[in-house]
C-alpha cells in the first residue's frame, strides 16, 4: 500500500480497520454469498449490499451480479435509492434478490424536512405518485389531482389555458390571508402559484393535512401544505424517456347560454314595444308614431342570426406536449434533467398558453459523508390574450351573452363591423371583433433553484445546509386597438391604448438543518432541529400610452402621449427555527412533537415571533400480538395530532400607516399633497389555526383493500381581516386579528385490489365531507358582504358558513289586480311585476326582506378512480363529483334583464303581458320603472351545483422490446378528458367561481371561459 | 468531529446574527405616516391633500344634491338604461331615495375623508418643531377646511358624528351623532379661529382658503341659522378686502379667470395628464354617440351626461335681457337617430330660441363648458363662493336687519353687470325684496349648487319642491307616481345605509 504521504494519525486509523476485519472474520464461520440483484424490469446494477451492523459490503455490478463474504447467519442489507430496502440471512450460498421500487410500495413517505417510514407517520398525509396520472393530459399538476385526494377540493373555476385551478384543503379559508395551500418544491417554499412546474418533472406529491404534518412550516402552513418532489436518477446507468401527446379540444354542447335567436329576440322586443305602447304612450322617438321599430317589426323575416357564443369558439383546438428525460445513477452521482414544452391553444379564438420547461437535478457524492446538490429550473411561459379579456362582467365572453343576435359578426363582404346593436340596445362592440384584435400577451420567466451540502457528521448526525433562489420576471404587453376598445356603451371607434406592464421579484432561502436518528433497543429516536431565513422582493412597473398613429404598431413607442407611469417594490422576511422529535418503541408506539417560530417583517412591532408546535401519536395495533395473526386484519394503525400553524398572508407592511399622493392645484400649477390612506395596527399578527386530527388506517386481506380514515376540527382565531369601520371615521377599513372560523370534518379513502391475475383491476375511491362555520367578526360581528342589493351576492356571518349567498327570495309575479292589492308590495310594484317574499312580515318588500339564499360550499366532494390491466392492455377512467353545493347564475343579471337592452334567455318569452296573457308566471312584465327589482339578487339565480363528471378515460397499450438494442419500451394510449359532465346547473361549468382567491365570495358566475373536452392519443418511448 | 461541529456552529450563528434588522422592512417606494408630519412642508403638503379631498364634493354628489335636488335642474330620462347607478341618480331629483343611494352616501364619505385628513393635521402639528407663525396658516386653512365640510354634512344630513381628533385604532371610530347646535358650534369655533390665522387676500389669488373665505363661509352659516346680526359685518369686511365683480358674467367662468377678483374660494382643477383634471361639463351635456358639435372633441357621452338639466321653469325664470341665461344654458338641436339615441346636428343659444319642426332641443348647462383638447378632461374650477354671491348675502342681511334701502345697491350691483336693460330693484317692502333677492340668487349662482341649501334655509323648500313636482309629473310621465312627496323630512338625506349597519350607536333619519 501506497500510503506513505499521508500522516500519522491516517495509518493508525487504517491499521486498526484492518485488525477490526481481521478480527471478525476469523471470529464467525466465513461464507462467499454471491447471486443477482433485479427489479421488474431485470438486473438492477449500484445497489449497495452491506452486512448489517457493519460497514463491510459490496455493489452489485451492471449486470446486477455480486459476491462477498459474509459471516454465516448475518443480516444481508441491499440498499439502492429509488427502491425499497431489503434484507435477507445469509445461510445460502446463491442469494437472489428481486427488489421493489419504493415509489409503487409507498414505503417511504415525504414529510416536511425529510422523508419517514409510512407505517411511522403520526400526521395526515396523504402522497401520490405522479406515475398514477401520467397520462392525464393536462398542463397543470393541479388538474391532475382532482378527485384523488381525500380532503382536498380541486376545482376548475375557469378553462382560461394555463390557469383557473383552486386548491383548498379541509375547506381552509381565511378572509383575506388567502386560502391556497404553500407549495413546497423539493423543499423550497414557493411564493406565488407554481402553474411554470412541468407535471412531467414530478415524481410525487405529499398533500400535508394535519397540523403535526405541516407546524414545521409554522406561520405558512394554515391552509395545508403540497410538497412537491421532483424526478431524481435511480438505479444504475442511464434512462431515457420521451413522451408526447397531442389532442383537439372541443367546447361541449350542454351548458351554452339559452338567449334567443334572431327571430325570437325581435319577437320579444315586439312584444316589448308592443306594451309599451300599450301602457306607456309610447312613440317612436325617430319617427314620432307609435309604432314597433323597423329592427323588430318583422320577426318573420330573421332566421337563427349571429351566434355570439359559437362565433367566438375555435372548434378542434391543438393541445401538445413534449418531455425528454435522463436519468442518470452512478455510485459518486445521479442526474435527472427534463426538458418540456407544452402548448395548449385556447378554445377561444386568439387565446393559448406555452411553456417551455427544463429542469437539471444533479447530486453528488465524492465520499460516503460528504453529499452535494445543484439544482435548476428555468420556465417560460407566454399568455396571449388569457388572463384579462374573457372571463366576468362587460368582458368577451359575457359580450356574447347580451348581444343583439340581429346584428351580424362579419357582414356579407367578409369585413368586420365595428359596433352592434339594434334598436334601443345599447352600442356594443362587436365582440368577435374584439377577441381577435385585443392584445394582451404575457411573458413569464422564472427560475427555480437550489445549491445544498449534506455531512455526515458521524453515524446518525447529518448537517444539511442549502441556499435556495426563486427569480421571476413578468411582462405584459396590452394594445387595444381603436376599432376593439370601449365596450357596453362606447362602442369602437376610441382611443387606442397600449399599455407595458413589468413585475420582476427574487427570492432567497437559506436553511441549515441538524438531523441525528439513534436507534437504542426497541428505541428509536429521530431529531431535527434547524435555522432558516427568507427573504422576498418583487418590483413592479408599469407605463399607459396613447395616441397611437394607426393600429399597425402595438408597442408603445409608437404612441404620442403618457397617461401613466409608475414602478413600486415590495418586501418581505422571515427568520425561524425548527424542531422536531419522532420517536418510536418497538416500532408500533409513535410520538413526534414539532415546533417551528417565526419571524415575520409582515407583523406589526409589537407582534413580530410566533411559535407553532405540534404534537402526534400513533400506535400500530397490527403489530401487537392480539392482532399479529389476524387473517383479515394486515394492518391498523391508529393516530392523532393536535396542533398549532398559522397564516401570514396579509400582505407587506399592513401594519403600518400608509400614505398616498392627493394631489391639488395651487397657483395654477400641481401642489403635491400626501394623505394617509389607510390605518396602522402594530399589533397586527398572524392568524392562528387550532386543529385536532384523529386518523386510522386498515388494511385488509394482506392490504389488498386499504382504508384510510381522518376526522379534523380546527378553529381558526385571530382571522386577519379588515374590520369595516364606519366611514365617518375617513378610513373604510383597518386590518385587526379580530374573527374566528370553526371548520370540521371527515374524510375516508379506500384502495382496492380487485382482482390481482392477468386481469387486473383496482379501485381507489375517497370522499370528503368538510363544514364550517364563522364564530366571530371583529368586535360588533358585523357581516362581511350582502350590504347592496347588486352585484354584493355574498355574506358572512356569525352562526353562518362563509359566503352565503344573500339577496331576496323570488316568488314568481302578480299575475292580478287581486294579487296585487292583497300582498304586500316593494316600492316599484305593479300588477305582472315581480314578487319577493315579505320575510319580516311588515307588508312592504323592501331591503330588509334579503336573507340567506344558498350556499356555495357542497355537502360532500368525491373522487372514484378505476384501473383496470390486461396483459399488455390498460384502461383506466376517473370520475370526481360534488354534491349539494349551489352556485348563483349572477349573469341572470343580464340576460333576463327586461329593458330590451340586452339578449335574454328564451324563457323571457313567456312574461306577463296582461291579465288575459300572464305568461308563464315567473317571468314579470316590462313596464319601465319596474324592472330593477327583477335584477336584484334573488334566489331564482341559485341553482344546485351537484355534478358527477367522468374527468378522464384512458385505454393504454405497452409494448416491450427486450431485443433492440435502442428502443427498451412504447407505451401508446388514448384519453379523453372531460368526457361527460352530469349536473342540473344550466350554465357550462357547475365549480365556476369568478372570484375563486376569494373564499368569501365563491360560487358566482358571471361567464367564464369554457373548459373544453379533449381528446389526446400520446405515446411515451423508453430508451 | 467536535471540532466541526462548533465550525458549524459558528457558521449558523454568524448567520443569524443580523436578525433585529433582518425583520424590520418599511416600504421603500411609498410614504408612510411614521416618517412624515415633521416639517413644514409636510404640513403644507398634508393641507394640500385636504383641499384634494374638497374635489370630491363637487363631484356628481354635487350637482344631484345642490342642484337636481332643486326646481333648477332635471335629468334626461334615458329609458335603455335603467341601471341602478342611474335611477339612483334620478331618485335624488324625484325624491325618492334612500339609505343605499350610492350619491348620497358618498357625499357623506368623502365629507368624513377630509375631516380625517384635518384631524390628523391638527393632533400632530402641536408636536412638529416649526415656528408657531409658520403654523398659524396652516392650522387656519385646516380648521377653515373642517368648517366646510361639517357645514356642508349638518346641512344635508342633520345632527352628525363629530370627529375632532385622529382616529388611530379601532376603538377611536365609532361615536354616536352629535345635536345639530353642536356641530354648529364646533365650526363657529373652527371659523372664528380661521379667521384669525389666515391671511387676507392678496391678487392674484393662489387657490388657498383666505381671510375672505372664512369670512364668507362664517356668514353663510350664521345666515343659516337666522343669526344675520353677525353675519352683517362678516360680509361687510369682506366688500373692503379688495373682490369686486367682473364686468361681463360669462368671463366670470372662463378658465383663463380662475382665482380672479370675483373669486372668493373656488376648487381647483387643471387639464392634463397629471390626474388634475374636471369633467363637469360631460354630466351636462345630453346623451348622445357623438358630441363633438358641442365639445370640439369625439366623444360619447350615452355612460356620463345628460344631467343637472335645466328645468322649463329655470329657462323661464330669466328675464328678457339677462345675459346670464345664454351663458348658462346652451340648446343641443337634433333628431333620434334609427339606433333610438340622441343625434346632435346644431348647438344653439338659448336665448330666444325657437324649436324648429321636426327637431328635438335639450338644454345644457354651459357654464363649465370651454375649450378642451382632450375628452372628459377640462379645466375648469368649481366656484365655491364668488362677491356676487357675498353681495346678495348682504343684501339679504341688511334686509333681514331691517335695513332694505342698503340692501338695493348690493342687489342692484349684481342686476347691473347681468344685463344693462334689467329694472333696478327699488322696493322697500322685506318681502318683495326677499323675493326679488331670492330670484337673483337663484339666476345669479344656478348650477353652482346652492339652490337647495338656499330653499332650505329660507324655509321655501316644501312649498316650492311640492309645486315642482306637479309640474314635473304633468311634464313627464315616467316620474313615478309618488315622486316629490316633499315633507319636513325630506329636507335632510339619509345617513348612510352601511354606516348604519356598521355603527350601532346611530339613528336614521325620521322618514328613511
Amino acid at each position: 500500500m501506497q500510503i506513505s504521504s499521508k500522516p500519522k494519525l491516517w495509518k493508525g486509523l487504517l491499521l486498526l480497520l484492518m485488525l477490526s476485519f481481521y478480527l471478525q472474520s476469523t471470529a464467525q464461520q466465513g461464507l462467499v454469498v454471491r447471486g443477482t440483484v433485479s427489479d421488474k424490469a431485470g438486473p438492477l446494477g449500484g445497489v449497495s449490499i452491506l452486512i448489517s451492523g457493519t460497514k463491510q459490503g459490496t455493489k452489485s455490478d451492471l449486470n446486477g451480479k455480486y459476491q462477498l463474504e459474509v459471516p454465516k447467519g448475518a443480516n444481508l442489507q441491499f440498499k439502492l435509492i429509488g427502491y425499497r430496502d431489503t434484507s435477507v440471512i445469509a445461510n445460502n450460498e446463491i442469494i437472489n434478490i428481486q427488489l421493489s421500487e419504493s415509489a409503487q410500495v409507498l414505503d417511504e413517505v415525504v414529510i416536511s424536512y425529510g422523508t419517514q417510514e409510512r407505517k411511522e407517520v403520526t400526521g395526515a398525509i396523504s402522497q401520490i405518485e405522479a406515475t398514477e396520472m401520467k397520462d392525464v393530459p393536462v398542463g397543470q399538476f393541479s388538474q391532475k389531482l382532482q378527485g384523488r385526494v381525500p380532503g382536498v377540493q380541486i376545482s376548475q373555476t375557469t378553462g382560461r389555458p394555463g390557469q383557473g385551478m383552486a386548491v383548498r384543503i379541509r375547506g381552509s379559508a381565511s378572509m383575506n390571508a388567502g386560502n391556497t395551500p404553500l407549495y413546497v418544491v423539493d423543499g423550497q417554499p414557493i411564493t406565488g402559484d407554481i402553474s411554470n412546474i412541468n407535471p412531467d418533472e414530478i415524481e410525487s406529491f405529499s398533500v400535508l393535512k394535519d397540523a403535526s404534518a405541516t407546524s414545521l412550516y409554522g406561520s405558512r402552513a394554515a391552509n395545508g401544505v403540497i410538497l412537491v418532489t421532483t424526478k431524481k436518477g435511480k438505479g444504475e446507468g442511464i434512462t431515457v424517456n420521451f413522451s408526447a401527446y397531442g389532442g383537439l379540444q372541443y367546447v361541449p354542447e350542454r351548458g351554452r347560454p339559452d338567449v334567443m335567436n334572431a327571430r325570437e329576440f325581435a319577437q320579444w322586443q315586439k312584444n316589448y314595444y308592443e306594451d309599451k305602447i300599450k301602457y306607456e304612450n309610447w312613440v317612436n322617438p325617430a319617427t314620432g308614431v307609435a309604432e314597433i321599430p323597423a329592427d323588430y317589426a318583422n320577426p318573420e323575416q330573421y332566421g337563427e342570426g349571429t351566434d355570439w357564443y359559437d362565433i367566438l369558439l375555435r372548434q378542434a383546438a391543438p393541445i401538445q406536449n413534449y418531455s425528454l428525460s435522463v436519468l442518470g445513477n452512478s455510485e459518486k452521482f445521479s442526474t435527472a434533467v427534463t426538458a418540456g414544452y407544452f402548448n395548449q391553444q385556447g378554445v377561444l379564438l386568439n387565446t393559448g398558453y406555452q411553456r417551455f420547461s427544463f429542469r437539471a437535478n444533479n447530486e453528488f457524492r465524492p465520499n460516503d459523508k460528504l453529499t452535494l446538490g445543484f439544482n435548476i429550473a428555468p420556465t417560460l411561459q407566454l399568455d396571449h390574450n388569457t388572463l384579462t379579456n374573457t372571463d366576468g362582467q362587460r368582458q368577451v365572453i359575457d359580450g356574447a351573452f347580451i348581444t343583439s343576435p340581429i346584428s351580424p359578426a362579419i357582414n356579407s363582404d367578409g369585413s368586420l363591423p365595428l359596433t352592434t346593436n339594434t334598436f334601443g340596445m345599447f352600442p356594443n362592440p362587436n365582440w368577435y371583433r374584439v377577441l381577435k384584435e385585443k392584445l394582451d400577451n404575457y411573458k413569464r420567466t422564472r427560475v427555480l433553484g437550489n445549491v445544498y451540502g449534506e455531512y455526515k457528521i458521524w453515524d446518525g448526525l447529518k448537517f444539511k445546509t442549502r441556499a435556495d433562489f426563486d427569480i421571476g420576471a413578468q411582462t405584459q404587453q396590452l394594445y387595444v386597438s381603436s376599432t376593439s376598445g370601449g365596450g357596453l356603451f362606447v362602442a369602437p371607434p376610441q382611443r387606442a391604448t397600449g399599455q407595458y406592464n413589468t413585475e420582476t421579484y427574487y427570492s432567497w432561502l437559506n436553511e441549515n438543518v441538524f438531523t441525528y436518528n439513534k436507534v437504542v433497543g426497541e428505541h428509536s429516536f429521530d431529531l431535527l432541529a434547524g435555522y432558516t431565513t427568507q427573504k422576498y422582493r418583487q418590483e413592479n412597473s408599469a407605463i399607459n400610452k396613447t395616441d397611437f398613429p394607426n393600429d399597425q404598431i402595438p408597442w408603445l413607442s409608437a404612441g404620442a402621449t403618457v397617461l401613466g407611469a409608475a414602478s413600486n417594490t415590495t418586501a418581505w422576511s422571515l427568520e425561524s427555527l425548527i424542531g422536531r422529535l419522532n420517536y418510536s418503541f418497538k416500532g408500533r408506539y409513535l410520538l413526534s412533537a414539532a415546533m417551528r417560530r417565526d419571524g415575520s417583517s409582515r407583523f406589526g412591532n409589537d407582534r413580530k415571533w410566533g411559535s407553532f408546535p405540534s404534537v402526534s401519536v400513533g400506535w400500530v395495533a397490527s403489530e401487537e400480538n392480539f392482532l399479529k395473526e389476524n387473517e383479515k386484519i394486515s394492518f391498523l394503525k391508529l393516530r392523532a395530532s393536535y396542533g398549532l400553524v398559522g397564516n401570514n398572508n396579509i400582505g407587506d407592511y399592513r401594519s403600518i400607516a400608509m400614505m398616498g399622493p392627493t394631489n391639488y392645484v395651487l397657483n395654477g400649477s400641481l401642489a403635491q399633497g400626501l394623505s394617509i390612506t389607510s390605518l396602522g395596527n402594530p399589533a397586527l399578527s398572524w392568524e392562528t389555526t387550532k386543529q385536532l386530527d384523529i386518523g386510522l388506517e386498515l388494511g385488509l386481506l394482506d392490504d389488498r383493500i386499504s382504508i384510510v380514515y381522518d376526522y379534523y376540527h380546527k378553529k381558526t382565531d385571530g382571522m386577519l381581516y379588515p374590520v369595516e369601520l364606519p366611514r365617518a371615521s375617513g378610513f373604510s377599513s383597518v386590518w385587526t386579528n379580530i374573527g374566528a372560523f370553526k371548520f370540521w370534518g371527515h374524510e375516508i379513502g379506500i384502495s382496492s385490489k380487485n382482482l390481482t391475475g392477468a386481469l387486473s383491476w383496482s379501485t381507489d375511491f375517497n370522499i370528503t365531507f368538510n363544514r364550517n362555520e364563522v364564530l366571530q367578526l371583529g368586535t360588533n360581528n358585523t357581516p362581511i358582504g350582502g350590504y347592496t342589493e347588486q352585484g354584493d351576492f355574498n355574506r358572512t356571518a356569525v352562526g353562518q358558513p362563509i359566503g352565503q349567498f344573500f339577496g331576496y327570495v323570488y316568488d314568481g309575479v302578480y299575475m292580478n289586480q287581486e294579487e296585487f292589492d292583497t300582498q304586500p308590495k316593494h316600492k316599484s310594484s305593479q300588477v305582472g311585476t315581480v314578487r319577493m317574499k315579505d320575510l319580516n312580515g311588515d307588508g312592504v318588500i323592501d331591503i330588509n326582506d334579503r336573507t340567506f339564499i344558498g350556499d356555495p360550499n357542497p355537502d360532500f366532494i368525491f373522487g372514484l378512480t378505476n384501473n383496470f390491466r390486461y396483459k399488455n392492455w390498460d384502461l383506466s377512467f376517473l370520475i370526481a363529483g360534488s354534491v349539494g353545493a349551489q352556485t348563483m347564475a349572477a349573469t341572470y343579471e343580464n340576460i333576463e334583464n327586461l329593458d330590451g337592452v340586452f339578449n335574454v334567455r328564451k324563457d323571457m318569452l313567456n312574461g306577463w303581458r296582461s291579465p288575459e296573457n300572464p305568461g308563464n308566471g315567473e317571468v314579470p312584465r316590462t313596464l319601465a320603472g319596474t324592472t330593477e327589482l327583477f335584477r336584484f339578487t334573488n334566489s331564482r339565480w341559485v341553482y344546485d351545483a351537484t355534478y358527477v363528471s367522468l374527468r378522464n378515460v384512458t385505454l393504454g397499450r405497452n409494448f416491450e422490446f427486450n431485443d433492440n438494442k435502442y428502443i427498451k419500451n412504447i407505451r401508446a394510449y388514448l384519453s379523453i378528458q372531460e368526457a361527460l359532465m352530469l349536473t342540473k346547473y344550466p350554465g357550462m361549468n357547475p365549480e365556476v367561481s369568478v372570484n375563486a382567491e376569494n373564499p368569501l365570495r365563491l360560487g358566482i358566475d358571471q361567464t367564464s371561459y369554457p373548459v373544453p373536452r379533449t381528446f389526446t392519443f400520446g405515446i411515451n418511448v423508453g430508451f | 468531529m467536535k471540532k466541526n461541529i462548533i465550525w458549524i456552529l459558528l457558521f449558523v450563528l454568524s448567520l443569524s446574527s443580523c436578525s433585529k434588522d433582518f425583520l424590520q422592512l418599511t416600504p421603500d417606494s411609498e410614504p408612510n405616516a411614521d416618517d412624515f408630519y415633521e416639517t413644514e412642508e409636510q404640513f403644507e403638503q398634508a393641507v394640500n391633500g385636504v383641499y384634494q379631498s374638497l374635489r370630491a364634493s363637487v363631484n356628481e354628489s354635487g350637482y344631484l344634491m345642490g342642484e337636481m335636488r332643486s326646481d333648477n335642474t332635471h335629468y334626461d330620462y334615458y329609458a335603455p338604461d335603467r341601471g341602478i347607478h342611474i335611477i339612483r341618480r334620478e331618485n335624488i331629483d324625484d325624491f325618492l331615495d334612500d339609505a343605499q343611494n350610492q350619491w348620497t352616501n358618498d357625499y357623506f364619505n368623502n365629507s368624513y375623508t377630509g375631516i380625517a385628513r384635518v384631524n390628523t393635521i391638527l393632533d400632530r402639528i402641536e408636536m412638529a418643531g416649526f415656528d408657531q407663525a409658520a403654523k398659524d396658516p396652516i392650522i387656519g386653512e385646516a380648521k377653515f377646511l373642517r368648517a366646510f365640510y361639517y357645514f356642508n354634512l349638518v346641512r344635508y344630513f342633520g345632527g352628525v358624528p363629530l370627529y375632532l381628533k385622529e382616529v388611530l385604532k379601532e376603538g377611536d371610530a365609532f361615536l354616536p351623532r352629535s345635536t345639530v347646535d353642536e356641530v354648529y358650534n364646533v365650526i363657529i369655533a373652527d371659523l372664528s379661529d380661521a379667521i384669525e390665522k389666515l391671511p387676507s387676500p392678496s391678487f392674484p389669488q393662489s387657490g388657498r382658503a383666505n381671510k375672505g373665505a372664512a369670512s364668507t363661509l362664517l356668514a353663510e352659516v350664521y345666515m343659516t341659522r337666522k343669526n344675520f346680526t353677525e353675519a352683517e359685518p362678516l360680509l361687510q369686511a369682506v366688500t373692503t378686502m379688495g373682490y369686486n365683480l367682473l364686468p361681463n358674467y360669462a368671463d366670470v367662468f372662463l378658465p383663463s379667470n380662475k382665482n380672479s377678483r370675483e373669486s372668493i374660494f373656488e376648487i381647483q382643477f387643471m387639464m392634463g395628464d397629471q390626474g388634475q383634471q374636471s369633467m363637469f361639463t360631460y354630466w351636462f351635456i345630453p346623451k348622445s354617440t357623438n358630441v363633438e358639435l358641442i365639445t370640439g372633441i369625439t366623444s360619447n357621452t350615452l355612460n356620463s351626461g345628460g344631467w343637472n338639466v335645466p328645468t322649463s321653469d329655470m329657462m323661464n325664470t330669466y328675464e328678457a335681457g339677462d345675459s346670464r341665461k345664454d351663458a348658462s344654458v346652451g340648446i343641443a338641436e337634433g333628431i333620434i337617430g334609427s339606433d333610438g339615441n340622441f343625434q346632435i346636428q346644431a348647438v344653439k343659444s338659448s336665448e330666444g330660441y325657437q324649436l324648429p319642426a321636426g327637431k328635438i332641443a335639450k338644454p345644457f348647462v354651459k357654464k363649465y363648458l370651454h375649450t378642451h383638447s382632450r375628452e372628459q378632461n377640462t379645466d375648469d374650477n368649481w366656484p365655491i363662493y364668488r362677491y356676487s354671491d357675498v353681495l346678495l348675502l348682504l343684501a339679504e342681511c341688511l334686509n333681514e336687519n331691517g335695513k332694505p334701502g342698503e340692501a338695493l345697491d348690493y342687489i342692484n350691483q349684481v342686476r347691473k353687470r347681468a344685463g344693462a336693460t334689467l329694472p333696478v330693484i327699488t322696493t322697500s317692502s322685506k318681502g318683495e325684496l326677499a323675493d326679488a333677492i331670492a330670484h337673483e340668487r337663484r339666476v345669479e349662482l344656478a348650477y353652482e349648487n346652492h339652490r337647495w341649501h338656499d330653499l332650505v334655509r329660507t324655509g321655501k323648500a316644501i312649498e316650492v319642491m311640492n309645486a315642482h313636482g306637479e309640474e314635473m309629473k304633468q311634464q313627464y310621465n315616467v316620474i313615478s307616481r309618488n315622486a316629490y312627496h316633499v315633507t319636513e323630512s325630506r329636507l335632510l338625506f339619509p345617513i348612510p345605509y352601511l354606516e348604519m349597519q356598521l355603527n350601532n350607536q346611530l339613528t336614521q333619519n325620521p322618514g328613511y
